[in-house]
């Protein structure tokens, strides 16, 4: 099933995130742990036989069960967008870090004080 | 009209970023403009403005109750203070004008994908305010665990949607979620909020954000911290009123002892004040927690406290640290913020004459009259380390030698508003029902769920 | 260690969702006629009773009903979601456009640069001319995407990721192109000072902020759905000079 799917995704992208040491590969997690929960939104509306919300030629009519759920594709198309930003925004911060520590290996960093 | 309040600052941000070297006049006009509208708003109270026409649940809608009014009022005073010191501010103006949109729609809003959107937006400007003075490790932890929160508040507002049908927080506090349902989705959000509100064990990113440059505490410890409890007050009282306040409490706790401990054996002034708000997010957190209508006023009656306090402890030590490589006896050169500094800690610790003495004094009043021991004695265990090192920070700072000889202009902005918001503390105390009176209608706002819903439904029934 | 105490908190999560996942009705079986969207398929939104709903009764059910090529008195975009995003919940669009903005704008203070940073690498002749070949059609299709956000699938935000993407390949091929910050600050700036200032007419016509005050049209028209398209075209241009903004960032170096 498309859910367990998801759960399963959403628990590996945890998983990467608490234990990877590579900066990087955190940023790949949390892409991980995003796309996953866009699939379960979207999962959450489709109706069986049901077709893509938009009215045309071929699909002129509103009937019961004729299409799938518009607002879920409507949130997964702004955290889509919220999703890149984040990601503009950790990747332009790594190779600062990178310049700054010499690396994004959390083990090799020099210069972190804690 | 209180959507200008979210409004006004985007367009002036959208204009900065048209021609660069408007953006300071930009960032002054934009929060003076909001400040008095926030006070031309005290009349409209309650009231629900409807986006677009399309009415609450189908459409998104905004609403000013009195808990709503009193986040929005503080929040858009700090931003204008924080406006007032253009060196500190820096290139960052366009920045504070997104966070000040974003601060006041996470607060007006009545829908649950709506908070999600300005929650995104308030983490990425503070991951953008974190990285000023190169401090890029500690940005990047910020962004990973404020992303990562993000996607689970996400997940509870989908499977909010699953269960009730709507994304609407009125409907959600109406409809009956079965008890499966409501465990998980009150376990997420707080996952999803306590990153934003400093809750144990998601606090790693706090040490490093606020004590790594001079403005984002000014703004983060202050303002963005005070919409995140008042948000954990509205989900957990309002729209899903009375689950998960065990495990809030709990944790909250936690959170007290973890960071009043770890403030004790820093060396650096701005990580020991980011450890001391971490505690204080705590302890609000616990009121918070206890939902009646006492405990929830005092709880915000304290993060008002703390608030001012902090803000102007934060604005001392940012200068100090910046410009005086030993801060051995420094305050002897600056007299007047020394003496703000020391009526703000003693604030923080609860001495009499002070604001913190009526809120904790009361707090546990309120405590042994519901006969329960555990919250007071690690509230006095809290304080009692926060005297330590606070006490400890001050002897430093007044009577150590001066190993530091260099000579730096006192500064004249900084030292005024700081000593005016210490007279503010002191005030409080002579007279804390000016700030009880609006905490305990707040309390009453957070806690009626009926006429929360109400006010909403009537906006639907009238409008289009 | 730590690896075990990551597993027990990635399992504990996973079985937390799936304990959830069987409340949800399974896949495909999903009742609209619970939950908000059937209004916005019928588009009866104003219709609608939601105290009513609130008190236990369903949506107030549309018969089926022609409304493709018709006119429609609440909405006119054929394609729903559409209409969603940009008229029934457009303030989280709004949302969404200042978060793009946030990003780009931190990206530009965090890798701020004034010039372009040379690879010494030069492009290759099939990589030349194709460029020349292409970027006017990538420009094309990317401005078709958005213009008809409200007929097909799309709309602004891939229609200008789609423009930014002329630009990347600008960049890719010539080691001396280069964007000023200045023109894409200004086409960003002006056209999401263009968005507010749409609502705010909507607030000062209506009464209600971002208030579709436009005429609707038939259903299935390019020109139809008030606001709507003229909404998407801003969007689009903006997330176009946006992301061009971006990868301008990245491919730029501090003077010096």
């Amino acid at each position: 099933m498309v859910f367990w799917i998801s759960a399963i995704l959403i628990g590996i992208g945890v998983y990467g995130l608490l234990t990877q040491k590579n900066l990087f590969k955190q940023l790949i997690s949390l892409s991980i742990i995003d796309t996953a929960v866009n699939i379960f939104i979207i999962a959450v509306g489709y109706v069986d036989n049901g077709k893509a919300p938009i009215y045309s030629k071929a699909v002129p009519k509103f009937m019961e069960g004729a299409f799938v759920d518009p607002l879920p594709q409507a949130l997964v198309l702004t955290a889509i967008v919220i999703g890149v930003g984040v990601l503009a925004l950790g990747a332009s911060l790594l190779v600062k870090v990178k310049e700054k520590h010499s690396s994004i290996d959390v083990e090799n960093m020099k210069g972190v004080g804690e | 009209m209180m959507v200008l309040l979210i409004v006004l600052p985007l367009i002036f941000a959208f204009l900065a970023a048209i021609k660069k070297s408007f953006s300071y006049p930009l960032l002054v006009t934009s929060t003076v403009v909001n400040v008095i509208i926030v006070l031309l708003l005290k009349t409209s109270v309650p009231s629900v403005h409807v986006l677009g026409g399309w009415k609450p649940p189908f459409g998104i809608n905004l609403v000013l109750d009195d808990a709503s009014y009193y986040a929005v009022l503080i929040a858009n005073i700090v931003f204008f203070l924080v406006a007032l010191f253009k060196e500190t501010v820096g290139k960052y103006s366009t920045v504070l004008m997104v966070m000040l949109a974003a601060v006041n729609g996470f607060v007006l809003t009545g829908d649950l994908f709506n908070s999600f959107v300005f929650l995104e937006i308030l983490t990425a400007t503070g991951v953008i305010l974190a990285s000023k003075r190169e401090n890029y490790y500690n940005a990047f932890k910020y962004l990973v665990l404020g992303s990562l929160a993000g996607s689970m508040y996400l997940l509870a507002t989908i499977f909010t949607y699953t269960q009730v049908g709507s994304l609407n927080m009125a409907h959600a506090s109406y409809f009956a979620i079965s008890e499966k349902a409501i465990v998980v989705i009150t376990i997420l959000y707080l996952v999803g909020l306590g990153v934003e509100a400093k809750l144990f064990p998601l606090n790693g990113w706090v040490s490093g954000v606020y004590g790594g440059n001079d403005l984002s505490p000014l703004v983060m410890a202050t303002a963005v911290s005070f919409a995140a409890l008042y948000m954990m007050g509205r989900l957990f009282l309002t729209v899903f009123g009375g689950y998960a306040l065990h495990i809030l409490y709990v944790l909250a706790l936690i959170t007290i002892v973890a960071g009043e401990l770890a403030a004790l054996y820093q060396k650096n002034l701005l990580k020991t004040l980011a450890y001391s708000s971490i505690a204080q997010a705590g302890i609000v957190l616990a009121a918070i927690s206890k939902s009646t209508e006492k405990m929830v006023s005092l709880a915000y009656f304290h993060l008002t406290n703390d608030v001012i306090a902090k803000f102007v402890l934060f604005l001392v030590a940012t200068f100090l640290v910046y410009n005086y490589k030993n801060l051995n006896g420094v305050f002897k050169k600056h007299k007047v913020l020394g003496t703000a500094f020391t009526i703000s800690s003693m604030s923080l610790i609860g001495f009499p004459l002070f604001a913190g003495f009526q809120s904790k004094l009361r707090m546990l009043m309120e405590m042994f009259k519901t006969s329960d021991y555990l919250f007071p004695a690690v509230l006095l265990f809290a304080t009692v380390i926060e005297l330590t090192y606070l006490v400890r920070w001050n002897v430093k700072l007044w009577f150590e030698d001066i190993e530091d000889e260099s000579e730096v202009k006192g500064p004249a902005l900084r030292a005024t508003i700081s000593i005016i918001l210490a007279i503010l503390l002191v005030g409080i105390f002579l007279a804390p029902n000016i700030i009880l009176n609006p905490t305990t209608k707040v309390a009453k706002a957070l806690l009626d769920s009926t006429s929360y819903i109400n006010n909403v439904i009537a906006s639907s029934m009238g409008g289009m | 260690m730590r690896r075990f105490y990551a597993i027990l908190i990635a399992a504990a999560l996973v079985y937390m969702l799936i304990s959830f996942i069987s409340t949800v009705p399974s896949y495909g079986k999903a009742d609209l006629k619970e939950r908000v969207s059937d209004a916005f398929l019928s588009k009866s939104v104003n219709a609608q009773n939601a105290k009513a709903w609130l008190e236990g009764k369903a949506i107030h059910r549309q018969p089926a009903k022609e409304i493709y090529g018709k006119k429609v008195k609440e909405e006119g975009s054929a394609n729903v979601v559409t209409s969603i995003v940009v008229n029934y919940r457009s303030f989280d669009t709004l949302g969404e456009v200042t978060v793009l903005f946030t990003a780009a704008l931190g990206v530009s203070l965090i890798l701020g640069g004034s010039r372009r940073k040379q690879y010494g690498r030069e492009a290759n002749f099939v990589l030349k001319t194709s460029t020349g070949i292409l970027v006017p059609l990538i420009i094309m299709f990317g401005a078709y995407i958005f213009v008809h956000g409200h007929l097909t699938p799309g709309g602004g935000f891939p229609g200008g990721t789609i423009i930014a993407m002329a630009s990347l390949l600008l960049y890719l091929s010539d080691e001396k192109f280069f964007l000023s910050k200045a023109s894409t600050g200004a086409l960003e700036g002006s056209m999401g000072g263009t968005y507010v200032i749409i609502g705010l007419l909507g607030l000062a016509i209506g009464g209600y902020f971002l208030y579709n005050f436009l005429p609707n049209g038939v259903v299935g028209n390019l020109v139809s759905a008030g606001i709507v398209p003229l909404v998407y075209v801003a969007i689009g241009l903006k997330v176009g000079a946006e992301l061009s903004g971006l990868v301008t960032d990245l491919h730029s170096e501090k003077e010096g």
